[in-house]
């Protein structure tokens, strides 16, 4: 394994138990995402992608094989450890934007900070460059339903970028957008991985798939590569 | 260092302002659920500010007793026929019993005889007022603490000529003779005869039952009031040790027994029994306000666990939001027990205002004087607090262990 591999799985396998009985939900993934990757994990509703992805942003554990997080045996640590990887490793986007209601646009974005434990100073300088950097600097005292759909997930980005993780995790980001928007934010994907970011996408949409430069499919809890 | 500084700032500044903005986000539903708190803050307080009232009074009386080293003889009253047959044997109680007492017992060093009349009307032409005359002896107003507001107190004079003279506390001062701060030198009526004023009680407050005492001197009594027999109501006598008042009192008790031709037809009392059970008295209700105060804190502090559960409830998926942008059960747990907390201090600000509303009401229209010191302020903080964080742990408990996949899935 080389410095470059940021993330890897080998034969990971996961399954739910509902009572006594296990369903099986993934079978034997094998993953490999490399620095500056921009790739994407295609496959229909019910595949397994979110599982997936749940389990490589260290949120669920798999039920047998290896996740190497940098190298990293995911399974070997604690869960404080589990949290501040998820602080400082991963940036998550998610469908529904996942912003807090209550809290304005900068408030959401410096969140990470706060639990990175972050000075008050430079969580400042930080959201504002995180938020200068994707245009929402001017929308910083909105509320997220003061805001279009295209702006709370550009301000879901921001928060995910703010802590410069060494992978952004998206689970269908695009789901709730429109065509228009839809392409606006694969369009800062793109621009995103230029400046050198790590990202992997999971989707339904060939459209998305399209735009990475990597694609995996899933279909039934098993991992085909292109 | 700065890291560790840095993130006891976070877990506990930032939380706390994430909870405030939660908080009072829900102003309605924040203070429908702290309202228990309300009442338990505010009804602990009104109990604190009566009780010291209280103690202030009881404080006041003691003072009032003169001490330790008193006795009290008082006649008592027949309760059935055959006690009231018996008592007709005895001679009563008398001032030269006591005296004789005096002479034989060198324990006692002084004879103070008072005569109350219950109570009485005073008046001057077109006003009356109720009152309590006492016809004391001169000692009294050192031994019993009196204060003379204006004028002066009795001297030897007035008792060796049994003078109509008289001191007045302030209520009847304003009854008889309204906007005249200082009669001194007016007469008034007491048992169809005219008493000059000499002097006024000072008392602190006009709820003080001295305020309504009419003082006079016991000679005068003697020959003007009391008619032939002179029995009296009560006799105070002071002793010299007060390690040797249980003797004393029993070779009282035994004397007078024989005196009254052996008829007990009068109760030795001594201060340090009034004392005791005055004291008494302030414990039980003591711990009356301990158990209602904590009582309705505990039902405050049942809501607030309640709308805490329902909370967390509600919030599953910013439970695990938080999971995943990095925050650690210390974070959530942290979190939710402030936000507890601050939802008591809801409802124990408003508590502690109206709990005050007491203190600051005209003394006219309470029989007694509440007061409240900083201590019960702090008192009803660390209530409060701790209420909060009893009624938080096993939300905020529960919160910190949600697991992050479950708590975002959460539909
Ligand atoms: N918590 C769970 N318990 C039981 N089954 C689950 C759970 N989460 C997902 N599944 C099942 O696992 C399968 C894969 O789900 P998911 O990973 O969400 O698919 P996708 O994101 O590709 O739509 C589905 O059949 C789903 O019903
Ligand atoms: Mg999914």
């Amino acid at each position: 394994m080389d410095i470059a591999t940021v993330l890897e799985t080998k034969d990971l396998c996961k399954s739910y138990y509902l009572g006594n009985d296990a369903i099986q939900v993934l079978f034997d993934v094998n993953l490999c995402v490399r620095k500056g990757d921009f790739s994407a994990i295609m496959g229909p509703s019910g595949s397994g992608k979110s599982t997936l992805l749940n389990i490589l942003g260290c949120l669920d554990t798999p039920t047998s094989g290896e996740y190497l997080l940098n190298g990293l045996p995911v399974k070997t640590l604690s869960q404080s450890r589990l949290a501040d990887i998820r602080n400082r490793e991963i940036g998550f986007v998610f469908q529904n934007f996942n912003l807090l209601p209550k809290l304005d646009v900068f408030s959401n974005v410096e969140l990470p900070l706060i639990y990175g434990n972050v000075s008050k100073k430079e969580r400042h300088a930080l959201v504002e460059e995180s938020l200068k950097s994707l245009g929402l600097w001017e929308r910083r005292h909105h509320r997220p339903n003061e805001i279009s759909g295209g702006q709370k997930q550009r301000a879901a980005i921001a928060r995910a970028l703010v802590k410069k993780p060494c992978i952004i995790l998206a689970d269908e980001p695009t789901g709730n957008l429109d065509s228009v928007t839809t392409h606006e934010i694969l369009e800062l994907f793109k621009e995103l991985n230029a400046r050198g970011n790590t990202i992997l996408v999971i989707t339904h949409e060939s459209e998305v798939a399209g735009t990475t430069n990597k694609v995996f499919h899933i279909r039934d809890g098993r991992l085909y590569h292109d | 260092m700065t890291d560790v500084r840095a993130r006891l700032v976070n877990l506990f500044f930032v939380n706390g302002q994430l909870c405030l903005i939660e908080v009072f986000s829900n102003k309605l539903r924040s203070f429908i659920s702290s309202f228990g708190i309300f009442l338990g803050v505010a009804s602990l307080l009104i109990l604190l500010s009566f009780m010291h009232a209280l103690r202030k009074n009881v404080t006041d009386s003691i003072v009032a007793m003169g001490g330790l080293d008193i006795i009290t003889i008082t006649k008592l009253a027949p309760e059935t026929n055959a006690e009231a047959l018996a008592f007709r044997r005895s001679p009563g109680l008398k001032l030269t019993q006591a005296e004789a007492l005096q002479r034989e017992i060198p324990e006692i060093t002084m004879v103070l005889p008072e005569a109350s009349s219950g109570h009485a009307e005073l008046s001057v032409p077109g006003k009356e007022a109720r009152a309590n005359p006492v016809a004391v002896s001169l000692p009294y107003s050192d031994v019993f603490n009196y204060q003379i507001g204006s004028g002066r107190a009795f001297v030897q004079d007035d008792f060796d000529q049994a003078a109509k003279v008289c001191v007045i506390g302030s209520r009847i001062q304003e009854r008889l003779f309204p906007g005249v701060p200082n009669p001194v030198g007016k007469s008034l009526l007491f048992n169809g005869m005219s008493f000059k004023v000499v002097g006024l009680i000072y008392t602190e407050d006009r709820w003080d039952w001295r305020s309504r005492t009419m003082l006079y001197p016991y000679p005068t009594y003697e020959r003007y009031v009391g008619g032939q027999d002179n029995v009296l109501g009560s006799i105070k006598i002071k002793v010299k040790t007060i390690s040797r008042l249980a003797q004393t009192k029993a070779e009282m008790t035994s004397r007078l027994i024989s005196m009254h031709r052996g008829v007990e037809d009068f109760d030795v009392v001594l201060n340090e029994d009034k004392i005791k059970e005055m004291e008494d008295t302030q414990r039980a209700l003591n711990i009356l306000i301990v158990v209602i105060a904590v009582l309705s804190l505990f039902i405050g502090g049942i809501s607030i666990m309640n709308i805490m559960f329902a909370t967390i409830g509600d919030r599953v998926r910013e439970i695990g939001l938080r999971k995943a942008l990095g925050a650690h059960k210390s974070d959530l747990f942290v979190q939710f027990l402030i936000e507890s907390v601050l939802l008591c201090f809801v409802g124990a600000m408003p508590g502690m205002v109206f709990g005050s509303i007491p203190t600051f009401l005209p003394t006219e229209l309470l029989p007694m004087t509440p007061t409240l010191a900083a201590a019960d302020y702090l008192l009803s903080i660390g209530f409060t607090i701790f209420v909060g964080i009893g009624a938080g742990v096993f939300p905020a408990w529960k919160a910190a262990n949600m697991r992050p996949i479950e708590a975002l899935q959460y539909a």
